[in-house]
């Protein structure tokens, strides 16, 4: 999330840590709740140097509706899938861009639109790699085995 | 709502009122943080969390400089050494006029009363991460409070002008490049010594200057440098060249463009400028 970018692509870099927060919130809802959710959205803000409380907010958002949707989304296919992360992470870019708004004066543009694609891209690769991850390591006995 | 969830629901407080707790707290805390500067030194001290990530990011950078050290083949290193060379010998040449020219312009200064420049003394620190957020224009630098550092401090590239520091920990420290949308510095053209003030808009390549009116005498081309108001930057530093002026009648002022001299997208050297 901090690597570092060539500046005229900075508007493509996906939201990894929001696609994270997605990906815990659905497979472990009883570990990963809407305060670890926040907790997470402040760390982001620290590092990103912005004010403290936009991204907190965000990541809230996103995890009330993965926690709401889950069970829906858990059975579609991966480019399914992906639309909805689309939409949560469109979500997650206009209110994160609406509050940066209100609180710091800032231009916003279009730039969300190209974000939330690469993140939708990268979900399918993302969950690939944990639940394997996942298997490698056993965590399915451990945490409650719903994704 | 999934069964999980409703686990949470026999203890604690009810999934709603989580929500709307956290949402309180953060509209505190961003009222908080916007009107006031309470949470500035928590801030400051928190920072030091988000180090780690920046380093950690870093160090693919710092492994493949670390291989283009070692994997130097004989003959580009004899290339490189003579082109040195000659850019020695040319730079000490020029610093031979220098020493003329500075001793003159000293002479000239004590005749006009003038106090002195003092030659400044300056730290040179490594770039370890840059902010990921497009519209935040911050670096961190691999020097902190433990090297001096303090806030305030101007930061430069081998080529101009590149922010100050607005951020100190221990052993890094954050810094403001002077094209944030929030930043503006106070600057001089260098052929007439008009002054103005320059401020970023939020692009890396781009400076606007403000306030400047359709009569004042500014060229495409001219060097602005800073000119020490405001006591913040040193005086002389290049901080960008005119790039491009607009002069509507329909507006109080005209739009003046101004490209950074600074590289302020690829140096990873800086140096960090002491002014006592």
């Amino acid at each position: 999330m901090v690597i570092p970018i060539d500046f005229e692509w900075r508007g493509l870099r996906p939201e990894f840590v929001v696609l994270l927060v997605i990906y815990w919130a659905m497979v472990a809802p009883q570990y990963f709740g809407l305060l670890s959710a926040w907790l997470v959205g402040l760390l982001h803000d620290l590092i990103e140097f912005s004010p403290l409380g936009v991204n907190a907010i965000g990541m809230m958002i996103v995890a009330y509706l993965a926690h709401m949707f889950y069970p829906r989304i858990r059975h579609y296919v991966f480019w399914h899938q992906s639309l909805w992360i689309f939409t949560f992470i469109t979500v997650f870019s206009i209110y994160s861009n609406w509050v940066s708004g209100l609180v710091s004066q800032r231009e916003s543009d279009f730039f969300f639109l190209f974000t939330a694609l690469m993140s939708a891209l990268l979900w399918p690769v993302l969950v690939l790699m944990l639940k394997s991850i996942q298997i490698r390591f056993r965590l399915s006995q451990t945490i409650h085995n719903n994704y | 709502m999934g069964v999980p969830i409703k686990l949470l629901f026999t203890k604690g407080p009810s999934y709603f009122s989580r929500v709307v707790l956290l949402v309180i707290i953060t509209i505190a805390l961003l009222v908080v943080g916007r009107y006031t500067q309470w949470l500035d030194p928590v801030r400051s001290k928190l920072d030091v969390l988000a180090v780690p990530f920046y380093w950690a990011s870093d160090i693919p950078e710092r492994v493949s400089l670390w291989l283009d050290d070692r994997l130097l083949s004989r003959q580009e290193i004899q290339a490189e050494n003579k082109l040195l060379r000659n850019q020695i010998r040319v730079q000490e040449s020029r610093l031979q006029q220098m020493a003329s020219l500075v001793a003159e312009n000293l002479r000239l200064r004590q005749l006009m009363n003038s106090s002195e420049i003092v030659q400044d003394r300056v730290l040179v620190a490594e770039l370890i991460g840059v902010s990921p957020d497009p519209l935040v224009h911050k670096v961190i630098v691999d020097k902190g409070s433990n090297d001096g550092i303090y806030v305030g401090q101007p930061l430069l590239d081998a080529f101009g002008l590149m922010g100050q520091v607005v951020s100190v920990t221990p052993y890094t420290a954050q810094a403001l490049l002077i094209t944030d949308n929030s930043h503006a510095i106070p600057v001089q053209i260098t052929r007439n010594n008009v002054r103005t003030v320059a401020e970023g808009v939020g692009d890396l390549y781009e400076l606007r200057l403000r306030y400047v009116s359709s009569t004042m005498d500014i060229k495409e081309g001219d060097i602005l440098v800073s000119s020490g108001l405001g006591g913040r930057f040193p005086v002389g530093y290049p901080v960008a060249q005119i790039e491009k002026i607009t002069f509507d009648p329909g507006e109080a002022f005209a739009t003046v463009i101004a490209k950074p001299a600074a590289r302020l997208d690829r140096s990873r050297h800086v140096l960090l400028v002491f002014s006592e």
